[in-house]
């Protein structure tokens, strides 16, 4: 861009357009600034005015909470004693890495996460591969199974905990009658079988986010390119593999990222269905700051769970961000 | 040829998959406390009765509330007014602050703007639940605890970054001429945005209130860590609350999961274009 741009009268591109015709037009035809500010930084406070409220409320719930956190992390901080809570150094990291439960929980988030996003995308691609066309089943089709995906968690964990009851579930029904178990069993307080319920459970409320993106990224592919390869005599899978899928990358790995960071993050339904499971095996870090919260009272301790768990998810954040600013 | 076969075989257990759990439960909650109990699962209710939802909803005749599991009262009904107070405010809240915020990012010069933005959008992928000692103990100070305020706050701090995110790109396919017409005249900046601006933006603005609806709705964490009594916990804690209860009583909890869903789900039915438009907005351009 050419450094002294500007149209035609001398008012610089990119200025606001204001008319500096002084002959009497109706309505006030020349802003007289304000406060001796020149019109442009009049401009730019009234820009600063209107994102002001956003920042202030991003603020109060992210920005303070991180730093006070991250001091909170170095202090001997309790529930019961919050002021002047003396410093302690590494004290609570070191506290922190020493509690057993906290590898078995990043282990489980990471494994909860990794496996969700896995089969969700999976399911959700061919989902979206299924539903493409523009026909009128398929419309219907793509409302019905996009249900899930707005339930709450809670609804969604209790659906799935009373049809795996130990009772009348369905599900024990169901394979009593291929005969699989001979009495009803509840999944998931089963050992060994809990995780892969959780992981099912939050398949079923997932699937639907990668089937909308998956969908929208299909109806970007420009149908021309399509019928060209046709006409080249492609088949459906070469079709797949050199059309569709370089033009759905980008989408899966936004997708994909976003969806690891959220289940990694997701509270709600293993909260609902397992409360950390058969001993620990379903225990996540979410459930775990709960309860270094409300169960051991221990602030610092908490804390630092929380800086540890901001540190583990840099590098997924980060891929996001490159991803979605590249696509923007 | 044998493609389609696979495909339909496909989608018809996706059907089955999406679908029978939720018949499962509206079939539960219509059935009487005996047969919704009894061993032998029936796939089909064999004597429909609305006694399950009246207990939940708290209407009627409550005489045979304890076989139900409904012998108190059920903290149902306040608990989704409080689900509809919060939710409406955190829904008006973000629209205006979004729109307002996605038009200054979007039509002025602001300093810092690249980092606000690079800033909101890693904020959506915060693990809140790792802020929320220092949240809980700012509102104690605050005063906020047990408030509407409160929660409304926390809520749409959470929801915000993404709903600025989509109104700024909404704002951004708007060429800049459009407003200036207007701004020859003499409009005010403000006037402008709210008159003009906003009627374009409506897509992103029924978009942004869906998100926004349904995320307050559906929240638990904060409210459970910041809402510790009755008057102000929302509609997902109802359904925690009674846990110990609904285990023992199937019928009753299938009703409240209904009682809990439906009103989502209808919202949704009606503005279903809206709703995948702007999950996708934000990421896929075009």
């Amino acid at each position: 861009m050419t450094k002294n741009a500007h149209r035609g009268d001398g008012t610089p591109l990119g200025a606001p357009i204001h008319s500096t015709d002084t002959t009497p037009v109706t309505g006030t035809h020349k802003r007289r600034p304000l406060l001796k500010l020149s019109l442009k930084q009049q401009e730019t406070w009234f820009g600063v005015l209107l994102v002001l409220p956003a920042v202030l409320a991003i603020s109060a719930v992210v920005v303070y909470p991180l730093a006070a956190g991250l001091l909170n992390s170095f202090r001997d901080a309790h529930m019961m004693r919050l002021d002047n809570a003396p410093w302690n150094g590494f004290d609570n990291y070191s506290k922190l890495f020493r509690y057993p439960v906290l590898r078995v929980a990043l282990t489980n988030s990471v494994v909860y996460a990794s496996s969700v996003t896995l089969a969700a995308g999976t399911i959700g691609l061919l989902l979206a591969l299924s539903l493409s066309r523009q026909t009128r089943v398929n419309s219907v089709l793509r409302g019905v199974f996009f249900i899930p995906w707005i339930m709450p968690g809670v609804v969604v964990g209790f659906m799935f905990l009373y049809m795996s009851n130990s009772v009348n579930g369905i599900a024990s029904h169901i394979l009593m009658l291929i005969g699989i178990v001979d009495q009803p069993i509840n999944l998931f307080a089963t050992s060994g079988l809990a995780m892969p319920m959780v992981i099912a459970a939050t398949v079923w409320l997932a699937t639907p986010f990668f089937t909308i993106f998956f969908l929208a990224g299909l109806r970007t592919i420009p149908a021309e390119i399509v019928d060209a390869v046709a006409i080249d005599g492609a088949n459906g899978l070469q079709k797949f593999r050199f059309i569709t899928l370089p033009f759905l990358t980008k989408i899966m790995v936004i997708a994909s990222t976003f969806i690891f960071i959220w289940t990694f993050n997701y509270f709600d339904l293993i909260w609902t269905t397992t409360n950390g499971g058969p001993r620990n095996q379903t225990e996540t870090l979410p459930l775990l700051v709960y309860r270094l919260m409300w169960d051991l009272l221990d602030i610092g301790m908490t804390s630092a769970l929380g800086v540890v768990w901001l540190v583990a998810l840099v590098v997924p954040i980060y891929v996001y961000l490159r991803r979605v600013r590249v696509f923007a | 040829m044998w493609f389609n076969v696979v495909r339909s075989t496909f989608l018809g257990l996706a059907i089955l998959a999406v679908a029978f759990p939720l018949y499962w439960i509206v079939a539960t909650s219509v059935k009487t406390h005996a047969e919704a109990m009894s061993v032998q699962p029936t796939w089909f209710p064999e004597k429909p009765t609305f006694r399950n939802y009246v207990l939940q909803l708290n209407l009627g005749d409550r005489s045979e509330g304890a076989e139900y599991g409904g012998g108190g009262i059920s903290p149902l009904p306040r608990y989704t007014l409080n689900g509809v107070i919060v939710s409406s405010s955190v829904t008006v809240a973000v629209i205006v602050i979004a729109l307002m915020a996605g038009y200054g990012f979007s039509r002025f010069a602001i300093p810092g703007r690249e980092a606000a933005l690079m800033f909101f959008l890693a904020s959506q992928m915060f693990p809140f639940i790792a802020l929320i000692v220092s949240i809980y103990i700012m509102y104690r100070n605050l005063g906020l605890l047990n408030t509407y305020v409160g929660i409304i706050i926390a809520i749409s701090g959470i929801l915000l970054p993404f709903s600025v995110w989509i109104m700024k790109g909404f704002c951004d396919s708007i060429e800049k001429e459009f407003e200036e017409a207007a701004l020859i005249e003499g409009a005010g900046r403000l006037r402008i945005l709210f008159t003009i601006i906003a009627p374009v933006l409506k897509p992103a603005i029924i978009s942004v209130g869906m998100f926004s609806f349904l995320g307050a709705w559906n929240h638990l964490f904060f409210v459970l860590i910041i809402g510790k009594e009755d008057r102000v916990r929302t509609v997902p804690l109802a359904l925690l609350m009674q846990m110990g209860n609904l285990i023992q009583h199937y019928g009753t909890l299938t009703a409240s999961l209904l009682i809990v869903s439906v009103p989502i789900v209808v919202v949704y039915i009606i503005l279903q274009q809206q709703f995948a438009e702007g999950l996708t907005a934000g990421a896929v351009k075009g």
